[in-house]
C-alpha cells in the first residue's frame, strides 16, 4: 500500500493493517501522533527537554501491545492511556507524586449536564490560561484539563484515557476550572 | 525531527529488535480475567450461602424471635472471618470488573451494588437450592473428604447458650432435645410454666425448638424456648439414619 493511499485512512484503518498485513504502515501513526506526545509529554512531565527518548519508548510500546488494540475503538484514546501509564511511571521515578488508587470523585454518579457547544467556544480562550497555571494544579485535575483543553480529547475518550467515569471528567474539568479562577484572583488581589 | 524518529522506529520493528506480542496473549488475558470474575463471584456465592446456612443450622437466624436479646445473639453468632472473607471478595470483583470499559466507565458505586446484590441473591437462591443441606447430610455420615471438616463445625459460631434441636419426650418440667449433632441434653422449663402456662401444651414430640438457656454437662436451664418452624428439612442424625424408627426415648 502506498503512503498516499495510507495517508487517506483512519487511524483506526492503519492499525488494522499494522497488526494482519504490513507492520511498516506505524510509521503512520507515529507520524500523526509524534508532536502530540511530544506535547503531552512536556506538559505531564513539566519539561522544556527533548522528550524523544520517551516518545519513542511509547510507540514502542503501542507497536509491541497493537495486537491488543481493539480497532473498532478509537485509537487516540488508547495510546494516550499508553502514554498516560508511562508518564506516571516516569514521575514515581523522578519524584513522589501521589496519585490516590481510590478517588471519591469515581465513587458516586455526578449530575453534570454533558458536553455542549457552549464549551468549545471557551475552550480556546481558556486554553491559555490552562497552559499557564496547570503546574500548580494536583495531578487529578491536571490529567483531565491537559486531555481536554490541551489534547482536544471528547470526555468519552478522557473517561477511557484516565480509566474514570465520563461524568467524574466533568466535575473534575470543573473544579480545575474553579482552582485556575480562584488561582488568577489571588493574583490580582496581590498586584 | 518527525521522519528521524519515525525510520529509528520502522529500522527496529524491521530488524526485529521490537516484536509485536500475539493477539493469544490479550485473548489469554481477558479470559484470565473473565475467568477471575467467575471464580470470585463463584466462591463468594458459596461463601455467603454458607454463611446464611450455618446461621440456620445453628438456630441463630431464628434468635431474633426471642426480641432484643435474640437480636444480640444473632450479632455475636455472626461469623466474622468468613464475612470478611466475603468482602474481600467482591473487592476482588469489583477490582476484576474495573478492568472493562463497561464498569469503568461508570461511577464504582453503580458495579459495587450491583456485585453485592448479585452476591446476596444469588447467595439466597444457592440456599434455596439446600446445596448446604446435602453436603452437611453427607458430612455428618463422613462422605464428604475435602468439606467435610467445614460442615461439621457449623455451629462453632454461635454463643453456648443457644440450642437448637428437636424434642424426643416430654415430661411436666423437662424435655430431651436431640441436636444436629445427634447429642441429646435435658431441659428444664420449670421455671418458664408460671409465666407461660400454655408452653407445655406446644411441646410435643418431634417438634423443632430453639432455646436459650445455660448448659451444664447434658443439661440446659431454659430462659426462653419456642417451637420454631425454621423452613428446612435439618433433622438430628438418628432421624435421617433410621427415618422409620421412633424417637430415641431414655
Amino acid at each position: 500500500m502506498t503512503k498516499t493511499e495510507l495517508d487517506a485512512k483512519s487511524d483506526e484503518e492503519i492499525t488494522k493493517i499494522v497488526q494482519t498485513e504490513d507492520a511498516q504502515a506505524f510509521g503512520v501513526l507515529v507520524e500523526r501522533y509524534e508532536q502530540k506526545l511530544r506535547r503531552y509529554a512536556r506538559k505531564f512531565l513539566f519539561i522544556k527537554a527533548d522528550t524523544e527518548d520517551l516518545v519513542q519508548e511509547i510507540f514502542i510500546k503501542a507497536y509491541v501491545n497493537i495486537r491488543g488494540f481493539n480497532s473498532s475503538m478509537r485509537f487516540s484514546p488508547w495510546i494516550y492511556r499508553i502514554a498516560h501509564n508511562h508518564f506516571i511511571n516516569a514521575l514515581k521515578k523522578r519524584k513522589n507524586e501521589p496519585r490516590p488508587i481510590l478517588d471519591p470523585e469515581t465513587i458516586f454518579p455526578h449530575p453534570i449536564a454533558p458536553q455542549s457547544a457552549d464549551d468549545k467556544i471557551k475552550k480556546t480562550e481558556e486554553k491559555l490560561l490552562i497552559e499557564q497555571y496547570l503546574q500548580r494544579l494536583k495531578p487529578k485535575y491536571r490529567d483531565p484539563l491537559m486531555l481536554y483543553y490541551l489534547e482536544e480529547l471528547s470526555y468519552q475518550e478522557v473517561a477511557d484515557v484516565l480509566k474514570i467515569p465520563v461524568k467524574t471528567v466533568g466535575v473534575r474539568l470543573n473544579r480545575a476550572k474553579a482552582q485556575i479562577q480562584e488561582i488568577v484572583k489571588n493574583e490580582n488581589q496581590k498586584v | 525531527m518527525s521522519e528521524e524518529l519515525k525510520n529509528k522506529i520502522l529500522e527496529q520493528i524491521k530488524i526485529g529488535h521490537v516484536k509485536m506480542k500475539p493477539k493469544f496473549r490479550f485473548v489469554l488475558e481477558s479470559f484470565l480475567y473473565i475467568f477471575g470474575i467467575i471464580l470470585a463471584s463463584l466462591f463468594s456465592l458459596y461463601l455467603i450461602s454458607f454463611i446464611i446456612f450455618t446461621l440456620r443450622a445453628s438456630g441463630a437466624l431464628a434468635a431474633p424471635g426471642f426480641g432484643l436479646r435474640g437480636i444480640g445473639i444473632l450479632f455475636v453468632s455472626l461469623p466474622w472471618l468468613l464475612i470478611v472473607i466475603s468482602i474481600v471478595l467482591i473487592i476482588i470483583m469489583e477490582l476484576l470488573v474495573k478492568h472493562f470499559s463497561v464498569a469503568y466507565r461508570r461511577p464504582i458505586l453503580y458495579s459495587l451494588l450491583f456485585i453485592i446484590a448479585f452476591s446476596t441473591f444469588g447467595a439466597l437462591v444457592v440456599d434455596r437450592a439446600d446445596l448446604h443441606q446435602a453436603l452437611f447430610k453427607r458430612a455428618r455420615q463422613n462422605q464428604l473428604p475435602i468439606a467435610g471438616p467445614l460442615y461439621n463445625t457449623f455451629d462453632s459460631f454461635k454463643p453456648d447458650n443457644l440450642h437448637r434441636g428437636i424434642i424426643l419426650t416430654v415430661s411436666t418440667s423437662s424435655l430431651e432435645l436431640q441436636t444436629l449433632r445427634d447429642t441429646t441434653s435435658t431441659v428444664s422449663f420449670e421455671s418458664l410454666l408460671e409465666k407461660y402456662p400454655e408452653l407445655l401444651e406446644a411441646l410435643q414430640e418431634g417438634n423443632p425448638i430453639l432455646i436459650i438457656g445455660t448448659k451444664i454437662g447434658t443439661n440446659i436451664t431454659a430462659e426462653n424456648i419456642q417451637v420454631f418452624d425454621f423452613g428446612d428439612n435439618l433433622e438430628p442424625m438418628h432421624e435421617m439414619i433410621h427415618p422409620t424408627e421412633p424417637p430415641l426415648t431414655h
